[in-house]
């Protein structure tokens, strides 16, 4: 059967250049590239800094995913699109001073900048960057987490001149669908470690893969598709410097979504300064020993009341991360980046199917200068992910790493599979997302309201002083004498 | 008008009763339905005892901006019943009711009017409604209207105690110290009159002026002003001493530097919102106090000796110049009106019911383009802004027909209170004519 198989990888599928070079010919489907350094080898080729030791134990997982978040089907599904950097300090939060005065949180920082570009590690840094990265707007999850989301494009971050620029670069001259780097240091066998792994999708395309750089590293390069059952890869598998000869080998994939179930969106009314976000979720089983959760990630133009919250849902229904500031408008330097809302579905209730109504509200945006006809400041939000939480043991899932931040809020050990939104909301395999449309103050205004508010005050001002005035004289000259 | 006769008892009874009935139905709401009769601002105060049942800060509940004594008062919320300070709200409803009674009466009005004016407050459907919901405002109304009471009364040690607890819980009372320092002369509130001399200088010397200046400070106002002032300080002090900077940062000086963005009635909002990002020059902020502060000092200096209306009229400038302005600051007033209304010449028909629709009016309009702003997510912000400027000028217009048409009347003579109505009544009686402002 194997052999069969292999029939499949003609010499034009995939060819042997030379003993470190392989090409895969007219290749449709995902690749993955990883590599496992430690944090030394991966920041020296591009900096000549040295960071200082470490005294205590922590983790950096730094995702980028592009603005094409395909599930990738049946693998798995991928992070928001945009940077999720999650950040661990020996089970002990960086909350009470997350600014760069925090010594460790600034060496984190620096990190961070050396691998994406882009980041602020300085409040005296100049703010004029466009895509600024600024950490100190993380939020606290739990267990000594910390989490950091912005929607920036994957064009822009990593820098080209940064690590993770460069290396996505020297493997293939455009940018990867995905980006996950886990950066740790175990204080107790004084070892740090780094896994990097980059993932780009192609159609119909050549791939040429060459392993120059260290030829002592295992490099192996493996063509796997397409599926025999629904769980089951064949492919040929070459370990470059080995022999060259292909040797077939069956990966076995785990289904990490619910094939027939599937959850809708949206939000309600578009244009409101009090929506409300609701999920419908139909499904088709229903496993013991599993959870189902919605997790909402919410911009900081969006957020929650969490008193209402409580009145409405118990704590173990809903638990919110984040800005939850009920005042400030969009644009204040204190706001985080926006909050997490993770619901739990209760076991009482309809088994096929759960429908969630968030109730959120909307910040003020800062007025805008120009067009006098733009009444509305659009801002989106990405639809939730829908996942089912079992307590097995998973393996690692392939080509695409289990997204920020439900690695940080779910024990690694716990197996997540997701529903997927209906299909015809997946157009283009854009993840979808809602919109909601807040009106805006307009700057042109600004000298018209200040002259008339001003004057108004004034008028009224004269007008009422004037009118005591003339009380005082009515009464002072009728000798009344009452009012000296 | 002549509504039906009404002994302030029973009046009374009726109140609590139309009270219990809304607190009842409020739980009910609250149970049943989607949209709740409870305000939020009594979760906010339910919340903020909680943590301090739990010794910590009550300024752990976002939006709590009050003194902790409140929240201490509110304990009871959480380790006896959640409506207990509904029930405290609504006491200090009836408590200004009476206040407003034994006020006219005290003044000499006859005990049907007072009893009538006291209805305006004890049976009026908004106020109620504002107390059974959980808003604290009947609560200062009450200790300012005591204060002034007890001012009245000539309890000078017990009101400056309370006229420093009432600028503790809530910083606009300190607006009154100008008017009541005022009244607190040593010719007519004491009764100590300087025979004479006074006629005989020139009121444009200067030495007449320096004289009254001297004579400003007398025992009785450097005791208010100390006793006060001293019981303000020290219940800052024990606050301070429990909650450090916070306490400081929330209970005062988030009022005093409050930029609120967000769209509410006052005519400064939109120039807050679109200049909240930017910069502005020190002639703007100026300009935005300068006009409120004045009118509210010359109001005080002027009507001071005539303290409620004094005090009502100062409230209702205050409230209108502010550069925040929500509907609870109408409370303010509110309580003090019906101490006001026998002093003026405005009638009812149709003078009066004219103003009332121009208040009500403008705040309708307001409230239009604030709804199709904030649930219908329409851009109104201009049509707002139109809208508080239309009810500023109604108000400021109020407010002069109030100044304009009221017959400034001292509340003291040779230290006795003035019955200033009992001799209307006597006239009345005589077949004479009154002032009569309903």
């Amino acid at each position: 059967m194997l052999n069969d198989a292999l029939d499949a990888f003609t010499e034009d599928t995939i060819q042997i250049l030379g003993k470190h070079s392989v090409r895969v010919g007219n290749f449709t489907g995902i690749r993955e590239w990883k590599v496992k350094t430690t944090p030394e080898e991966l920041i020296k080729s591009v900096t000549p800094l040295e960071f200082p030791a470490w005294g205590k134990n922590w983790t950096l997982h730094v995702q980028i995913a592009s603005g094409t978040q395909a599930p990738f089907y049946p693998f798995n599904t991928a992070p928001v699109p945009g940077i999720h950097i999650g950040i661990s300090l020996d089970n002990k939060t960086f909350a009470e001073r997350l600014d760069y005065k925090n010594a460790d949180f600034l060496v984190v920082c620096r990190y961070i900048e050396a691998l994406l570009g882009e980041v602020q590690c300085d409040n005296e840094q100049s703010l004029n960057r466009m895509h600024n990265i600024d950490l100190s707007n993380s939020i606290s999850l739990p267990g000594g987490n910390i989490y950091y989301y912005s929607p920036i494009p994957l064009n822009q971050i990593p820098s080209p001149t940064s690590i993770l620029g460069r290396e996505s670069y020297s493997k293939e001259h455009r940018r990867p669908v995905i980006i996950d780097l886990h950066l740790n240091f175990d204080k107790k066998s004084n070892q740090t470690k780094a896994d990097l792994r980059m993932i780009w999708k192609y159609r119909n395309q050549n791939i040429e893969v060459y392993n120059q750089d260290n030829q002592e590293n295992k490099v192996e390069l493996g063509v796997f598709g397409p599926p025999l059952d629904s769980d089951s890869f064949i492919g040929p598998r070459i370990v470059f410097g080995d022999s060259n000869n292909p040797k077939p080998t069956m990966l076995s994939v785990f289904s990490r979504t619910l094939v027939d179930s599937f959850f809708n969106s949206s939000i309600s009314p578009s244009q409101s300064f009090h929506p409300h976000f609701n999920t419908l979720i139909k499904y088709l089983t229903i496993e013991d020993k599993c959870k189902d959760y919605i997790l909402y990630t919410l911009p900081n133009s969006f957020f929650v009341d969490i008193y209402q919250l409580k009145d409405m849902f118990s704590d173990e229904q809903i638990k919110v991360w984040g800005e939850t500031d009920l005042e400030s408008p969009v644009g204040m330097t204190s706001l985080k980046w926006g909050s997490l809302v993770l619901i739990t579905k209760q076991n009482s209730g309809d088994v096929d199917h759960f429908e969630f109504n968030l109730p959120l509200h909307m910040r003020y945006q800062p007025a805008i200068s120009g067009n006098k006809q733009k009444n509305h400041v659009f801002t989106t939000a990405p639809w939730p992910f829908v996942i089912r939480v079992c307590e097995n043991d998973a393996p690692e899932p392939l080509f695409a790493p289990t997204p920020l931040p439900l690695s940080l809020l779910f024990p690694s050990t716990s197996e997540i599979k997701y529903i997927f939104p209906k299909q015809e909301f997946l157009q283009h395999n854009f993840w979808p997302k809602v919109v909601v449309g807040i009106p805006v103050g307009q700057l042109s205004y600004l000298k018209l309201v200040e002259w008339w508010t001003v004057l108004m005050s004034l008028i009224s001002c004269v007008w009422v002083i004037w009118t005591i005035k003339n009380k005082v004289q009515w009464k002072y000259e009728g000798n009344n004498n009452k009012i000296d | 008008m002549h509504l039906p006769r009404l002994n302030f008892t029973i009046l009374c009874l009726m109140a609590l009763l139309l009270r219990l009935g809304m607190l009842i139905y409020g739980e009910w709401q609250d149970a049943h339905m989607q949209v709740k009769y409870t305000d939020i601002d009594y979760k906010v105060f339910s919340d903020a005892a909680r943590f301090v049942i739990q010794g910590e800060s009550p300024y752990k509940r976002a939006t709590y901006r009050y003194t902790p004594l409140l929240a201490f008062l509110l304990t009871p919320n959480i380790y006896i019943h959640k409506s207990f300070g509904k029930f405290l709200f609504v006491f200090a409803d009836i408590v200004v009711g009476v206040l407003i009674y034994r006020i006219l009466r005290l003044r000499g009005l006859q005990d049907q009017k007072a009893v009538n004016y006291s209805a305006i407050w004890l049976l009026n459907p908004v106020v109620s409604n504002i107390s059974t919901r959980g808003n604290a405002e009947s609560l200062l109304g009450a200790a300012v209207l005591l204060t002034l009471y007890l001012v009245l009364v000539k309890k000078i040690i017990a009101a400056s105690i309370l006229y420093g607890i009432s600028v503790h819980l809530k910083v606009y009372p300190i607006i009154y110290a100008i008017s009541l320092l005022v009244l607190l002369d040593d010719e007519d509130y004491r009764g100590l009159r300087r025979k004479g001399k006074e006629k005989e200088l020139d009121r444009d010397s200067l030495k007449y002026w320096t004289g009254k200046v001297v004579r400003f400070v007398n025992p009785t106002r450097i005791k208010f002003g100390l006793i006060s002032g001293g019981v303000f300080f020290l219940l800052n002090g024990i606050m301070y001493y429990l909650y450090s900077q916070e306490f400081l940062n929330e209970t005062y000086l988030y009022h005093v530097t409050r930029k609120d963005h967000r769209h509410n009635f006052s005519l400064w909002f939109y120039y807050i919102y679109l200049t909240f990002d930017i910069s502005k020059s020190s002639i703007m902020a100026l300009l935005a106090f300068l006009p409120q502060i004045s009118i509210v000092t010359l109001l005080g200096i002027v009507f001071g000796n005539d303290i409620f209306f004094a005090c009502f009229v100062q409230t209702f400038a205050f409230v209108i110049y502010n550069k925040v302005c929500t509907s609870q600051y109408f409370m303010w007033y509110i309580c003090l009106f019906p101490l006001i209304i026998q002093s003026s010449t405005i009638k009812f028909f149709y003078k009066g019911l004219f103003m009332l629709f121009a208040w009500i009016g403008g705040q309708a309009l307001w409230l239009y383009q604030a709804y199709n702003l904030e649930f219908l997510g329409e851009n109104t912000f201009f049509n707002i802004w139109l809208a508080s400027i239309v009810f500023f000028m109604a108000n400021v217009w109020i407010l002069t027909e109030f100044v304009q048409n009221h017959v400034y009347e001292k509340c003291f003579d040779l230290g006795k209170i003035r019955k200033i109505w009992e001799v209307e009544e006597e006239d009345m009686s005589n077949g004479q004519s009154s002032n009569n402002g309903l």
